[in-house]
């Protein structure tokens, strides 16, 4: 095993990761950054796939309120109300920076200023872009600003575990594995930032890369941090089939339903005049893949369980101007768009809930910090498009400042000596039968797809607690693979653990939220209620199990009758 | 001087062989590079047969599908499969590309899956990037601007300045422009090759950057910028379609405009 | 953990030969070629002014089946180079860099510096029958 100190150690590879440890280093030019990041460099996480865009509040005709009641009301009201209003008043200073300073150049208007349009449920045209490709603009640009700077970057190294003192309180380390050299690394470190990206891939159909595992939520549900608002996963409504291919449930963006797109049952008809005939395929994204699951499962879906999604009516000319890098994505997989239905399923893509934070990114243990969608609170029940970039970027940017502050103010606690071996005992494993924990890993993302996915109920969310259960023994009963480095076997074995520990506390708020709000759908409780105007924070029980228990909203900016009325949408 | 040939260590034998597609109706075959550093061994070719009908389309589906049914050891990089990352680029039937966008179905024959070309192999697939991200910082990719940019808002561009920067800022770094490229190969250490070259005329080509001399002077160099032969394997290899034996013929053209 | 020297990945042994490079490579070879047949341009010139006995056996040398082979591959070498040569200074100009392009205007050197190659010999052997 390596040691390796350091004042503040950023476990994650994405857009909230990068722009932490920017800012970081820039608060704090003394100190030593490290960045551990799952895969190359750059390339890893989420963050680079955004197509969609980035909103904020640029022209003078919007406003700070109105995109703030948008994120609310998008939120199903439960929201973090002073994280909710963070995100809407810093998102123009991040987007100023990123352009001024880093120099990213998203579209243009005539005027040569920022091009912005409206992606669903927004009341105006905010969402910032690049084509359809924003991300790979975004990313490019943070990384070379991380390249810039004097910040050490251990690419393709995992975190397994964080490192607690004897109290059990405080972080005071974290301990990585070197994926290709299959060296443990124990870095001793005042601080610790999360932001690995959440645990969207739990899920069989998932548009998430596929190197996210929810490391950085079972690191800190392990450790003992609060998580809110679990029960919240979003899934987009147009995730493309491609049966048997790990291209199956890549997004194929808002905006072509923005524009016109219609969404089709296998007898061709327009289905969402069934669930919302007023906004139709405009509705919001919750809504909307809600009405293809029960399309399907009223067995009006396409043979691969999918419904279709119809754009040759908009054009060729226009679908490439628009969207070439969706129309590009179809021609791989052999459908065009201008003359082809392309079959889609609602695909699990954004993780609203996540390890519980403060205003600056404090999680509840000390010396520790989460970012992106690894923190849960701003989006409440439900995200708005546009929204999950601008929440990496803005908070990205306040955790590497309040870390900084936290690294140069704060003393280093000692790692306790029983704890880092507790963990290193943990990677020998105790089982002795040779298996496939991949085998189990896609056992596990089927169950939840089936049972804690779009559609929800509280007998589906009971066998899921036991079936998670049964796949735990079964995983813990497997010989941990010997060989550490350049093993994909043993990281399917740590990636399946983590995700059991997501499942379990996506289930448990499951369980309790009877009723149905944002994200969340529960086919005995389709109604939304008001005794649920509360989030559901947890922490690890000492039986390895969540304890989960209501808070009320604070209604500090809003009350929810200051937001009856339903969402307008641009025409 | 070039070496046209492996070192010894690097001379590639032949593997092991499973066949794991008895009976199927459209058995494939890959043979795949495979270098342990644990073993000791030279790198060798794995020959796998799987059945095509019970995997995705694309050749990382097929990879996927061997390391989880067949040698869970097999190792390569992934992260976003759908061509926007760059993590999978790997040397597909004699040609650089990205295993995520790469149809299984278009090569003919047999799939043959290396590492990117003339790289140190760290396992399996996977090859040592860092010179390539080394150089990729050495020109500089960020923008360098002196003047402050106008109060509380975004420096203006135009559309048309705007769309001058199309074909450039798509470039996902994938590497499989540099290592298509013999004059990379053999002198990767001086020359900067395509990717990181093509990401320094991004920002010579933007309205908003104003250090184009000083970009220019740092590759006025015999080798930096002058290696390039315009071979276009780069641009045939490109899995984005982009051009970067144009954009570097722009750099060249800029710096004779500037004498 | 042993620290193994790390092998390279193969490169010239698995790259596909595709025109860019083949062509590319060409290129090279016809001017090491033209280096070598200035070589045997002047050997025939000093030759030449030796008197005629050296005339005559160079003569007779390149009237051999080795020596017209030699001007051939020269003749062609000749001809390759410069039609490749116009090529680059169009690239130099900054045109032609779209792949299509690419492909057509290095089909058209092949074609073009075949048939003058071919084109030369055939008037060379109408006007003097031979060297």
């Amino acid at each position: 095993m390596q040691s390796m100190t350091c004042d503040i150690l950023i476990i994650g590879g994405g857009g909230g990761a990068l722009y932490a440890a920017i800012h970081a280093r820039d608060a704090a030019p003394g100190l030593d950054i490290v960045v551990a990041s799952k895969g190359l460099f750059g390339k890893s996480g989420c963050t680079r796939m955004v197509q969609g865009g980035y909103n904020a509040v640029l022209h003078e005709d919007d406003s700070f309120d109105r995109h703030y009641d948008d994120t609310i009301r998008g939120g199903g009201l439960i929201n973090d109300q002073e994280l909710a209003w963070t995100l809407v008043t810093q998102a123009p200073e991040r987007v100023f920076e990123m352009e001024n300073a880093f120099g990213c150049v998203f579209d243009r208007d005539a005027d040569g200023a920022i091009h912005q349009r409206a992606l669903a449920g927004q009341s105006f045209n905010r969402t910032i872009h690049r084509g359809d490709l924003t991300g790979i603009e975004i990313v490019g640009r943070l990384a070379e600003q991380v390249l810039v700077r004097d910040i050490e970057l251990l690419d393709e190294v995992r975190g397994v575990d964080l490192l607690l003192d004897a109290s059990g309180r405080a972080v005071a380390g974290a301990l990585l594995l070197d994926l290709h050299s299959g060296e443990l690394i124990a870095v001793h470190t005042t601080a610790v930032l999360l932001a690995t990206g959440g645990a969207a891939p739990l899920y069989r159909i998932t548009a998430a890369s596929l190197e996210k595992s929810g490391d950085g939520l079972a690191m800190a549900y392990r450790a003992g941090a609060e998580f809110v608002d679990m029960e919240m996963m979003q899934f987009h409504p147009t995730g493309l089939i491609v049966d048997g291919s790990l291209m199956n449930g890549t997004v194929l963006e808002e905006g072509l339903r923005g524009a016109g797109g219609h969404l089709l049952n296998a007898g061709r008809e327009r289905y969402m005049a069934r669930y919302d005939p007023e906004k139709m395929e405009r509705s919001t994204r919750d809504r909307v893949s809600r009405s293809g699951m029960m399309e399907v499962r009223a067995g009006r879906g396409t043979a691969s369980g999918g419904v279709y999604l119809d754009v040759r009516h908009l054009g060729k000319e226009f679908l490439l101007e628009s969207s070439p890098g969706m129309y590009a994505r179809c021609l791989t997989v052999g459908a065009d768009m201008a003359t082809d239905l392309i079959e889609v399923t609602p695909t699990a893509h954004f993780q609203m809930g996540g390890i519980r934070i403060d205003a600056d990114c404090r999680a509840t243990l000390e010396g520790l910090f989460a970012a992106g969608e690894d923190a849960g609170g701003v989006h409440g029940a439900n995200r708005l498009g546009g929204n999950g970039v601008a929440e990496s970027m803005v908070f990205g940017a306040i955790a590497g400042e309040s870390i900084a502050r936290h690294a140069t103010e704060g003393t280093r606690a000692s790692i306790d000596r029983d704890r880092l071996d507790a963990a290193r005992t943990r990677l020998e494993g105790s089982g002795g039968i040779t298996g496939r924990p991949f085998e189990l890993k896609k056992r596990l993302r089927a169950l939840a797809w089936d049972r804690l996915g779009v559609l929800r109920d509280a007998n589906g969310l009971t066998r899921a607690a036991g079936e998670i259960d049964a796949i735990e023994d079964e995983l813990g009963a497997l010989a941990m693979p010997t060989r550490r480095g350049g093993n994909p076997d043993l990281q399917e074995r740590l990636d399946a653990e983590n995700l059991i520990d997501v499942a379990r506390l996506i289930g448990a708020a499951a369980e309790l939220r009877e009723e149905s709000r944002g994200s969340h759908f529960r086919e005995d409780f389709p109604d939304s209620d008001d005794r649920f105007l509360v989030n559901f924070v947890q922490r690890r029980g000492a039986d390895g199990k969540p304890r989960t228990e209501p808070r009320s909203v604070a209604f500090t900016r809003r009350t929810p009758e200051a937001l009856q009325g339903d969402i307008l949408i641009p025409a | 001087m070039a070496g046209f040939t492996l070192p010894a260590n690097s001379k590639v034998g032949t593997g092991k062989m499973t066949d794991s597609a008895a009976g199927a109706s459209r058995p494939g075959t890959f043979r795949i590079y495979r270098w342990n550093p644990d073993d000791g061994d030279n790198p060798a070719i794995d020959t796998f047969v799987i059945d095509l009908d019970r995997c995705g389309p694309m050749v990382l589906d097929a990879l996927i599908t061997i390391k989880n049914e067949i040698d869970p050891t097999l190792t390569f990089r992934r992260s976003c499969r759908e061509g926007v990352c760059g993590s999978c680029a790997m040397n597909i039937d004699g040609v650089n590309t990205l295993a995520c966008t790469k149809a299984t179905a278009e090569v003919k024959g047999d799939v043959r899956v290396y590492p990117l070309p003339h790289l140190p192999v760290i396992k399996d697939l996977v090859g040592d990037m860092s010179m390539f991200y080394a150089q990729y910082a050495s020109v500089t990719p960020w923008l360098r601007a002196g003047s402050p940019p106008p109060e509380g808002r975004e420096r203006l561009q135009s559309r048309e300045d705007r769309a001058g920067l199309d074909g450039l800022w798509e470039c996902v770094l994938c590497a499989c422009c540099s290592t298509s490229c013999p004059s990379y190969w053999w002198n990767g250490e001086r020359y900067l090759g395509p990717a990181a070259l093509l990401q320094a005329y991004r920002w010579i080509a933007d309205s908003r950057d104003e250090a184009t001399g000083e970009r220019l002077d740092a590759l006025e160099d015999p080798f930096r910028l002058y290696r390039c032969h315009t071979i276009m394997n780069c641009t045939k290899a490109c899995p984005k379609n982009l051009n970067p034996a144009k954009a570097i013929a722009e750099i060249k053209k800029t710096m004779l405009d500037r004498r | 953990m042993v620290q193994v020297e790390r092998p390279l990945s193969p490169h010239l042994q698995v790259y596909k030969p595709q025109l860019t490079s083949v062509l590319s490579i060409l290129h090279r070879v016809t001017g090491v070629a033209l280096g070598a047949g200035a070589l045997l341009l002047a050997w025939w010139l000093v030759a030449a002014a030796y008197g005629p006995g050296q005339f005559e056996t160079v003569q007779a040398f390149m009237a051999s089946w080795l020596g017209r082979l030699l001007l051939f591959g020269f003749t062609f070498s000749l001809f390759y180079h410069l039609c490749n040569g116009i090529r680059h200074l169009f690239w130099d100009a900054g045109w032609g860099f779209e792949l299509k392009t690419v492909y057509a205007s290095g089909w058209l050197v092949v074609v073009a510096s075949l048939g003058l190659t071919a084109a030369s010999w055939i008037a060379g052997y109408a006007g003097g029958g031979g060297p």
